[in-house]
């Protein structure tokens, strides 16, 4: 199922709701320009009452730097990036040298999802949007996964 | 809100130097159980910890004694807060599904203490509601910061620290993020930071549960 909510919300760049889904509605992962890839995201689902958390990779392999400038999804009202536990202090973008990867990892810097849609169950997709300064912005699917799929599915930090 | 007896580290410190001496004096003689273990991500202590004795309140309103609540199991504790999006629920998670490899007998003998450093959020049916999620057996512990903090103190865990604020209104908090393990002997021996994966833990448990009492240790009561 699709979650019905589409409430978005951008921390670095406080891009407007109409203009972000305007934006991802006509860029897809395939039309986008070749270089930078963002891969291996997932959604994983909140324990209780808690919020929710995005994990992904991106590569640049483009010639020129780029930056993460924001991040959304309609998982929830907002997604917030986290530095690394214990200051966990908020990260309002992040430099992808040209040719390197950067991660959002257990134990390492992480997205956030404030107030999650409840009705997003395992095996559920969702959409994650990212804003790169010079790729522009990438819309991809997430699958939606549990904090016991995290050990699998993805590789913490270090 | 009853207060702490945290273990004398002065104390530990003498009982560790008499039980080293004992072993130097002992030779070969003495197989060691937890061998097999550090490969991985475990941190052997310098100096073993016993199991300590404070109380603190569990979800279901009623003080837990954790020395006498959990003597005799291998106890997997560790601080935290529900609201943490990352380290925390994927820490328990995977203890939890290590858990499972666990035989009937060896998970009757363990046990899980999630302490919150969040007491203001973690109300106790929260505490009680996302300890569920992953395992209805874990145990869910509360008190004031300062009793929380003089317990994570004893133990070489850093406090908790009220640290970010998101644009929601809502904060993080740092802590401590090792995981102490007291082996069924009363002792903990090894502590595993984040990024354990769960076949490291499933390797590790069975291990881990094999360490009874000495005959020195029952005799004596310490480590």
């Amino acid at each position: 199922m699709r979650p019905a909510r589409a409430t978005v919300a951008v921390l670095a760049t406080l891009a407007t709701l109409a203009t972000l889904s305007a934006l991802s509605a006509c860029t897809t992962r395939e039309q986008a320009p070749a270089g930078l890839r963002v891969s291996q995201c997932y959604y994983v689902m909140p324990a209780g009452e808690s919020p929710a958390a995005i994990y992904l990779t991106m590569t640049n392999g483009a010639a020129a730097p780029d930056t993460l400038t924001a991040i959304a999804s309609d998982a929830g009202a907002t997604v917030v990036l986290h530095g690394p536990m214990p200051r966990m202090e908020l990260v309002t973008m992040i430099a992808i040298a040209a040719g390197v990867t950067e991660r959002l990892a257990p134990g390492g810097r992480h997205g956030m999802v404030t107030a999650p849609n409840p009705a997003i169950a395992r095996g559920d997709s969702v959409t994650v949007t990212l804003r790169f300064a010079r790729a522009g912005v990438r819309s991809l699917r997430a699958a939606a996964i549990g904090y016991a799929d995290v050990d699998t599915a993805t590789t913490p930090r270090g | 809100m009853p207060r702490t007896t945290a273990p004398s580290i002065a104390r530990r410190r003498l009982s560790a130097g008499v039980l080293a001496s004992a072993l130097a004096a002992g030779g070969g003689c003495f197989s060691d159980p937890n061998a097999g273990i550090g490969a991985g991500h475990a941190v052997q202590l310098p100096v073993p910890y016993p199991r300590p004795s404070f109380t603190l309140t569990a979800t279901d309103g009623q003080p837990f004694a954790f020395r006498e609540r959990t003597r005799g199991t291998l106890t997997f504790v560790l601080f935290g807060y529900t609201h943490c999006p990352d380290v925390c629920p994927v820490h328990v998670a995977n203890i939890a599904a290590a858990m499972r490899t666990l035989t009937f007998e060896e998970r009757a003998r363990t046990t899980l203490v999630f302490i919150t450093t969040d007491p203001e959020r973690d109300s106790l049916p929260v505490l009680r509601h996302w300890l569920a999620s992953f395992d209805s057996t874990f145990v869910g512990l509360r008190g004031t910061p300062a009793l929380v903090d003089s317990i994570a103190l004893s133990l070489q865990v850093a406090p908790r620290m009220i640290g970010t604020s998101n644009p929601d209104g809502s904060y993080e908090v740092g802590h401590g993020a090792q995981v102490i393990v007291w082996q069924p002997d009363d002792t903990a021996r090894v502590i595993y930071p984040f990024g354990v994966r769960q076949a490291e833990w499933a390797k590790d448990m069975p291990q881990l549960i094999q360490r009874r009492a000495s005959l020195l240790q029952r005799i004596t009561g310490r480590p």
